[in-house]
């Protein structure tokens, strides 16, 4: 693994000489570099580890490939490959493109790190090599996006200095640091220190994958950030913060080191999933306000993360498959979702819902890739995205958490009315006249959207592979491993069949299809003449509803409380502090520094003597 | 009775520089507070009853007061004068870039 | 022989005051000359000024700390030496000055003459600080050090009344009784000021930020590490650790207030200075934990940080427009930057987890949290003004000249790799720290056993 490492590592550097002198040539080079990892991936055996550089004395780094990396580096492997292919076209117009594809070797790289990673700090090297090197990407963007780098890395910061913390109280206690260990020592602490160690870990993972107190930064940065690398942020990055929520729950055995409430859930884990409930309604509740789509989707992801933050939570062996597959399901999805919008915006140069529409019949090849990311984003069958939104309802349901379930339900009616506001906006309706001569994108572009969407259906249609994954996972950690069959996954509620499932959708899909063909066609008319009935028109681009689209909804909580606010407000606060220290104390008079001066002396004497 | 003086000129220093507008001012209560420090370390070596430290024939039997205390509050002085005359220059400076030695009025300048 | 590291360059500054224009050429080769002191050196030495034996006459001491630390000061004026283009007319005489006072003040084994050295650095830094025209700042600073300085007299004259002797290993060797506490108040003080610690050091945002290169560059690095090893000498091996608790609530409110005060800046120099305060203040603050580890991490940390205010600050001076011509400098600022910050990889890091792994085993979960704290506002506020200073559209050309860009980028490759294999700077700072700790070779070896 440390070779792979360090291959990769190296190859980085490689990749930017090499985009240096032909951009092409340094895309293809990281898109070799992604597949060869991709293939050492499976080469690797369960279990081994190896140890590294050492950073404290007496600490050996360690790596250690277990099933749980192997999974989410598959995640993020696939996630990479497919947007590396998307930049053979989508790079020609990146400014400083041998930049953008180090980073974006760096980046994988780091990632591929984290999930190795056999200690603590070992880990937490890697996480913030990717956290410097994602930021530095975010940056490349848009206009905005230097505001938002700099909130991307204060709340990472933030999060990420916590489990540092964290890490040096368990060293501090166990002179160790490598995870194996420290999770046997752990559960016989007092619960004050299991508390604090765990909530700070947790914090990085809520930090990187958008949960409640600290989402804000998903909306600036997947907003503004490259419209490739949205697509890396959302599926390769927030799944670290997804790894490292395992981490937190189940890696550290939430189970014993807790006292179960009720339905078996730890309280530590109930904790996390009143965070997740909230970051579901959030998250649905401010994407159906987004006028941008990639902010649009930027909020689903909070609200997706919070569906895998309480499925992982659950700890149930259906319940935690749900949250692990839902992550793989999210991370595809939202690729697909992203790098449609990508290719929207190469040809369109605008990410204003209400300033496009009709795309539909100038790039249809992304609108289906778009059509089938909400789909399984949203959670409808055949698609993966609903095996693992049912399984994670299952599992509530069964547990008796209705309000954690209610509020889910809601998140997936949410999910409905967000993703079909670009649906409407973008690809249907009235096409823009200065978008009449769009065309689809190049075909580089089309193939990884393409190729995403065979494998969502194939997933939906056969999601053994993956679960099987899954339960490797779930034996490794000791939940009990989920019953499945390639089709068939089965629980104490029920069982569903996705092979028949889509056996039904594809008959009612055959059938519509007949009847479409059997019944007369309607007559073709101008698509203006729906809005005007025929009359002559004297503006065209007015009549496509896209603008507040869901006005009526938005109006119920239009005066919403806001943690985005509350943050500024923090911020403001340092600020204003830092004005006030400036002003009064560094740049005052001779006097005001003696006036000080003599207040120290004072207060020593006052308080030492 | 010599460390009172000295507390004192130190006082008179620390309110000069706490309460005074005008630079030199400030300035002079540097002095000030550097004159009372001198003070207060030649005060230290000082024993009631005892000779100037100097050898001579009047003085067979060393009864002198500490020398060294004596020693250092030269050197002490030599570095006074030095920061003292550095600080009038700085002030030349300031009145010919401010035109006034006002800290309200230089602070408003700034700006 | 080496008290001729002290008079050489005090030679030459008397000098180029008659001879104008020597020091200029003169600097390096006075630099070279003591480094190759240095260099044939074996440590400890102790060399009586005079021919006094120590506890009566002014001794120099030459151990393992002050070794490296004469030599890291002296590989900062030569590099200094190197950039004469920063250096003004006139203004070679005061860094001859400073060298001689900065040696003097880290090699100097007497209280009495450690105040000497620090007034005259202090006075050279007083005229430095005046450096493009900022009379203002420099005078405020005068008035504060002036005072700063004489509360340090009055240390040292209370360790003369309460122990008996100028001498830091005789006093270290003698009990105070009673003084100690004023003793110890009176040098928290007298050293605060230089050490830029929160209440007592307003001085230094309009010192380092009159927009003058040379003044940050020599004053934030050389400068400061001397007296961060004065303050190690003092309060560890002199005072035997007394009071360091005050330094400790001293050296973390410096580093909160340093951070969040940088948070607002629009200058960038301005920030720098407030970063530079941090720093200072979270190097007091592990110095005061008091133990090997601390010690050699707020050294390790002191040596990054002076690294990578050596780039940021010429660089910020020099560029005001932004890096879009000046790639190269770009670069070295960046990485200056993440290094300050403690990303994996740079050399900040490394220190910061060693300062943090003390502070964790010595039981200490406070400093942590305020480093952590401090590293997020830091963070905020450096990459505010790297994508600033990136994607500024300049028209103006800045001519960096090619003698420090090439500084500039060695130091900061010197910063990757010391992130990769740290042992260059962390066998110099564990020395240090060794040596500071280890009060009964000093005083053995100052007073051969009396």
């Amino acid at each position: 693994m440390s070779q792979l490492l360090l291959i990769l590592f190296i190859g980085s550097f490689l990749v930017y000489l090499l985009t240096r002198m032909n951009w092409i040539i340094g895309v293809l080079a990281n898109i070799g570099l992604a597949i060869y990892s991709f293939y050492r991936l499976f080469t690797f055996k369960v279990g081994t580890s190896e140890s590294i550089f050492s950073l404290i004395v007496n600490q050996n780094g360690t790596l250690v490939y277990s099933e749980l990396s192997k999974f989410f580096g598959i995640i993020s492997l696939i996630v990479a490959i497919s947007v590396y292919f998307f930049l053979i076209n989508w790079l020609e117009k990146q400014k400083n493109r041998a930049v953008f594809n180090f980073f974006l070797a760096l980046i994988t790289a780091s990632t591929l790190g984290v999930f190795f990673s056999g200690d603590l700090l070992t880990l937490y090297i890697f996480w913030e090599i990717m956290l410097l090197f994602s930021v530095l990407l975010v940056q490349m963007g848009k206009e905005d996006s230097k505001k938002a780098a700099l909130n991307y890395l204060t709340i990472s910061l933030i999060g990420s200095y916590m489990y540092l913390y964290a890490v040096f109280m368990l060293w501090n206690r166990y002179g160790t640091l490598v995870i194996k260990d420290i999770v046997q020592k752990i559960s016989v602490e007092t619960s004050i220190f299991k508390w604090a160690v765990l909530i700070l870990i947790a914090a990085a993972g809520i930090a990187k994958s958008g949960i409640f107190p600290l989402h804000t930064w998903l909306r600036t940065t997947q907003g503004s950030s490259p419209d490739a690398f949205s697509a890396i942020l959302a599926g390769q990055l927030e799944k670290l913060g997804a790894y490292m929520l395992v981490l937190t729950v189940a890696v550290f055995p939430s189970l014993k080191m807790f006292p179960v409430l009720y339905g078996g859930i730890p309280v530590f884990n109930y904790v996390l999933i009143v965070l997740g409930m909230i970051s579901i309604l959030i998250g649905t509740l401010m994407a159906i306000k987004q006028n941008d789509m990639k902010m649009l989707i930027a909020y689903s992801t909070v609200s997706n993360s919070g569906y895998i933050l309480i499925g992982l939570a659950t700890m149930d062996k259906i319940g935690f498959a749900g949250g692990l597959f839902h992550a793989f399901n999210h991370a595809i999805a939202s690729v697909m979702i992203f790098l449609s919008f990508a290719a929207v915006i190469y040809r369109t140069k605008t990410s204003k819902i209400d300033e496009m529409g009709g795309l539909i019949w100038k790039m249809p090849l992304t609108f289906i890739t778009y059509l089938v990311g909400i789909i399984s984003l949203a959670g409808i069958p055949p698609m993966s995205g609903f095996i693992s939104k049912w399984m994670i309802f299952v599992v509530l349901v069964k547990k008796g958490m209705f309000l954690t379930a209610a509020a889910a339900f809601i998140g997936s009616v949410g999910s409905f009315l967000y993703v079909f506001r670009p649906l409407a906006g973008v690809f249907l309706g009235q096409l823009k006249s200065k978008h009449k001569d769009v065309k689809e994108v190049p075909i580089f572009m089309l193939i990884p959207m393409l190729v995403l969407v065979v494998i969502t259906v194939f997933f939906g249609v056969i999601p053994g592979p993956v679960l099987n994954m899954i339960t490797a996972v779930e034996k490794e950690l000791n939940i009990q491993p989920l019953e499945h069959t390639m089709t068939v996954i089965k629980s104490s509620v029920g069982q569903w069949n996705t092979l028949t499932v889509f056996t039904m959708f594809a008959v009612g899909f055959i059938i519509a299809f007949i009847l479409y063909m059997v019944f007369p066609k309607a007559k073709r008319i101008p698509l203006t003449n729906q809005y005007t009935a025929g009359e002559f028109l004297y503006n065209y681009d007015l009549y496509h509803y896209s603008t507040r689209f869901y006005a009526f909804f938005e109006r119920l909580y239009e005066k919403h409380p806001s943690v985005e606010k509350l943050y500024e407000m923090f911020g403001k606060f340092f600020k204003d502090i830092g004005e006030f220290l400036n002003r009064w104390f560094y740049s005052a008079s001779p006097s005001a520094y003696l006036l000080w001066f003599s207040i120290v002396l004072l207060a020593i004497f006052w308080v030492r003597w | 009775m010599i460390y009172y003086i000295s507390i004192i000129l130190i006082g008179i220093g620390v309110y000069g520089l706490l309460s005074q507008k005008n630079l030199f001012k400030h300035l002079i209560s540097l002095a000030l507070i550097d004159t009372a420090i001198n003070l207060f370390i030649v005060s230290t070596g000082y024993i009631n009853g005892k000779e100037a430290p100097i050898y001579s024939e009047f003085t067979p039997i060393a009864n002198f007061v500490d020398p060294l205390p004596q020693a250092l509050v030269l050197t002490a002085i030599v570095i006074g004068v030095g920061v003292l005359a550095l600080g009038a220059a700085m002030l030349i400076k300031i009145k010919e870039k401010y035109g006034t030695l006002n800290v309200e009025e230089i602070r408003r300048g700034d700006k | 022989m080496i008290s001729l590291m002290i008079a050489i360059p005090l030679l030459f500054a008397f000098v180029s005051i008659v001879f104008k224009g020597l020091a200029k050429y003169a600097l390096p080769f006075i630099v070279l000359l003591n480094i190759l002191i240095l260099l044939i050196a074996s440590t400890p030495v102790v060399e009586n000024i005079g021919g006094w034996k120590a506890p009566f006459g002014i001794s120099l001491v030459l151990d393992d700390a002050s070794y490296y630390v004469v030599l890291v000061v002296n590989l900062i004026f030569l590099l200094l030496s190197l950039i004469p283009q920063i250096i003004d007319k006139g203004y070679d005489t005061i860094i001859l000055l400073l060298l001689t006072s900065t040696n003097g003040l880290v090699l100097t084994g007497d209280l009495f003459n450690s105040f000497v050295f620090i007034e005259i650095t202090a006075a050279a830094a007083y005229i430095l600080a005046y450096h493009r025209n900022n009379p203002y700042g420099a005078f405020k600073y005068l008035i504060i050090g002036g005072i700063s300085g004489s509360f340090y007299l009055l240390g040292t004259i209370f360790s003369y009344v309460g122990a008996g002797s100028l001498n830091m290993a005789h006093i270290s060797n003698n009990s105070f009784g009673q003084l100690t506490a004023a003793i110890a108040i009176l040098f928290i003080l007298g050293l605060g000021v230089e050490a830029k610690l929160f209440p007592l050091a307003g001085w230094v945002p309009d010192v380092y930020a009159s927009g003058s290169s040379l003044t940050p560059t020599i004053l934030g690095t050389a400068i400061t590490f001397a007296i961060m090893y004065l303050t190690g000498r003092i309060f560890i091996t002199v005072l035997h650790g007394t009071f360091l608790d005050v330094l400790y609530i001293l050296g973390l409110l410096t580093v909160i207030v340093g951070e969040v005060a940088a948070l607002r800046q629009d200058k960038l120099l301005r920030a720098l200075a407030y970063s530079s305060i941090a720093q200072a203040g979270l190097v007091v603050a592990a110095i005061s934990l008091n133990n090997i580890d601390s010690l050699t991490g707020a050294y390790f940390h002191s040596m990054n940080d002076l690294t990578a205010k050596f780039i940021l600050f010429p660089i910020a001076t020099v560029v005001i427009k932004g890096f879009e011509k000046d790639r190269l400098a770009g670069f070295a600022f960046s990485v200056a930057s993440f290094s300050l910050i403690g990303f994996p990889l740079f050399a900040g890091f490394r220190s910061k987890l060693l300062i943090i792994s003390s502070a964790f085993s010595a039981g200490n979960y406070i400093l942590p949290a305020v480093l952590f704290f401090a590293s997020i506002v830091e963070a905020a506020y450096l990459l505010k003004w790297n994508i600033k200073l990136w994607f500024e559209k300049s028209d103006t050309s800045n001519n960096i000249p090619w003698n420090l860009k090439t500084i500039v980028l060695v130091l900061s490759i010197l910063l990757l790799i010391i992130g990769i294999y740290p042992d260059l700077y962390l066998d110099a700072s564990r020395k240090i720290a060794q040596s500071i700790l280890d009060t009964q070779g000093y005083i053995n070896s100052v007073l051969g056993g009396i």
